[in-house]
């Protein structure tokens, strides 16, 4: 097999973990601190996609332009959610938590259907990233791949540092260990609750943004009935990822995006059967997760009893 | 220092504090004492405003408190440890500090000389600033929580059970330490189920049941009061 072939694949590979891993940030960021398992993410993510396309195909404003406010009707889309919904109903059963966030998920799924006016079929979307491809010693590489990952990777640098140094990151963790405890200590809850899934939710749109309009590389991306769906193809692996740390580690969520992108890619190049199965492996893997309960790997038990109660 | 005044608390429909009035002095300490469901963390989440009150004042330091935020209240020197560990177990012990003092904002300077101050005062996590607090005893948690509360130098502290799971070697220990910041003037209300220990440490004593208090005064004379301590000593008994 040339290299090549095997580095494009690879490229390819960790475009998509690029995007899960951005999915996965998100996803641990609002279920550290809020407690909330965001089976919406994907369609928070979606309405900035929706928003990107009416811009673009409507009123032509200029991709890039509608890309950005793309990412702040999904920013806006998140915070809208944690006020209206998940901050007031109190930590239930985790059965009814899901059932509402698959709920919110599917009321913004059909606002996307709705802003779309009914559209069958697919809807052509223009990309917002240069299409070139560059050759890179005999490898085919595409700018948007390369300008997702720069992204991706970007957002982590500048997240986790400063969750972990700055003093508002730092009161973002400390409403997720131990509310009461951040309260007390003068530091607005509900205020970085908002704010984490402001962040989140804004990540979801800026991950579908890099996905979407470039799925069918340099002519664009294609919007079909496909994405409309509230759990959208991305969601699983994006969840697999984040279980990867229990949803708890962001370290570990980066991991296992690296797992479900990157890996799940390469497996192309193994041998039947295990190529034909990737994503069925990449289910056994999530079960396995789920199985392994990791997030007792990344938490103590009197953090993840505040996370249910 | 701090005034109590007819509160009502309600968490929806369901009251829970029924006309309760406190008063604490300066370096004064007083216990809140009663049986477990009596509203004594309730009466405390009301003065941090973490709770709304139905009807009633509190001020604190002849201001009307009724009302503020939470972080307002951080900033007038009203300080909580909540019950339970009010640590952050995920952070560093010099974590937990930092953002114990939260409210200095971006007073940089501020912050590290009043950590400083408090490290003085428990050498103990000055040997263990990277620790993670989750992996620390009960005790040194609860050591830290108090530690934490101390950074943003606090004129009135209100403590949840802080013996609560801890061995009297140990709460001995915390005692102490409490008692050197009360003798630099800081007032303490002590909610705790253990009665001995409250009145071994208070001047003044509230004893509350089913949201209301039933009985304020001396500590002194609540040692007599067999009817009153019967139901907290049948309380503990059954618990455990």
């Amino acid at each position: 097999m040339p290299t090549s072939v095997v580095l494009q694949i690879a490229l390819i590979g960790l475009a998509k973990s690029g995007i899960i891993a951005m999915l996965a940030i998100g996803v641990v960021l609002i279920y550290r601190t809020t407690g909330v398992v965001n089976l919406a993410h994907w369609a928070i993510g979606l309405v900035g996609v929706v928003t990107y396309v009416l811009l673009t195909g409507e009123t032509g404003v200029p991709p890039l332009l509608a890309a950005a406010a793309g990412v702040a009707v999904s920013v806006l889309a998140g915070a809208l959610a944690q006020r209206v919904v998940f901050s007031r109903i109190g930590k239930g059963e985790a059965v009814t938590m899901i059932l509402i966030a698959l709920g919110v998920g599917a009321f913004f799924a059909a606002v996307a259907q709705m802003l779309l006016r009914g559209q069958r079929g697919e809807i052509l979307v223009a990309p917002f990233l240069p299409g070139e491809t560059i050759d890179l010693m005999g490898t085919v590489i595409s700018a948007s791949e390369l300008i997702t990952i720069l992204i991706a990777v970007g957002s982590a640098a500048v997240l986790l540092p400063w969750l972990k140094r700055s003093r508002s990151g730092r009161a973002l963790r400390a409403v997720a260990q131990n509310r009461e405890a951040a309260q007390l200590a003068g530091i607005d809850s509900a205020r970085y609750a908002e704010l984490a899934w402001m962040i989140g939710s804004g990540l979801a749109g800026l991950a579908l943004l890099l996905l979407i309009p470039h799925s069918a590389g340099a002519q664009g991306g294609v919007l079909s009935v496909v994405h409309l769906v509230p759990l959208g193809s991305l969601l699983l692996p994006a969840f697999g990822a984040a279980l990867v740390g229990g949803l708890i580690s962001l370290p570990a969520a980066l991991a296992g995006s690296l797992i479900f992108g990157l890996v799940q890619e390469l497996l192309i190049l193994a041998p039947a059967p295990i190529s034909d199965e990737r994503d069925i492996l990449a289910f056994v893997a999530i079960t396995v997760l789920l199985l392994l309960r990791t997030e007792r790997f990344f938490a103590s038990n009197a953090e993840l009893e505040a996370l249910r109660s | 220092m701090l005034r109590v005044e007819g509160v009502d608390v309600s968490y929806g429909p369901i009251q829970v504090l029924f006309d309760v009035s406190i008063e604490v002095g300066e370096g004064e300490i007083v216990a809140l004492l009663g049986t477990n469901g009596a509203g004594k963390t309730t009466v405390l989440r009301a003065i941090s405003g973490i709770v709304g009150l139905t009807s009633g004042r509190i001020s604190f330091q002849d201001t009307d408190i009724t009302g503020a935020s939470p972080r307002q209240i951080v900033e007038a020197g009203l300080i909580q440890l909540p019950g339970g560990r009010g640590v952050f177990p995920g952070m560093s012990v010099r974590e937990n500090l930092e953002v114990g003092g939260y409210v200095y904002g971006r007073d940089h300077a501020r912050r590290r000389a009043a950590i400083k101050a408090v490290l003085e005062e428990f050498p103990a996590l000055g040997d263990r600033l990277d620790q993670q607090a989750g992996t620390l005893s009960g005790g040194q948690q609860q050591m830290l929580s108090l530690a934490k509360s101390m950074v943003p130098e606090p004129k009135l502290l209100l403590i949840d059970e802080l013996s609560l799971g801890l061995a009297p070697v140990i709460v001995e220990q915390l005692l102490g330490t409490l008692r050197r910041y009360v003798e630099r003037g800081v007032s303490v209300v002590v909610v705790e189920q253990h009665v001995d220990l409250a009145l071994s440490i208070a001047q003044r004593a509230y004893f509350m049941e089913r949201g209301s208090i039933r009985f304020d005064g001396p500590a002194e004379e609540l040692h007599g009061r067999d009817d009153l301590l019967r139901a907290v000593f049948l309380a503990t008994a059954t618990d455990g």
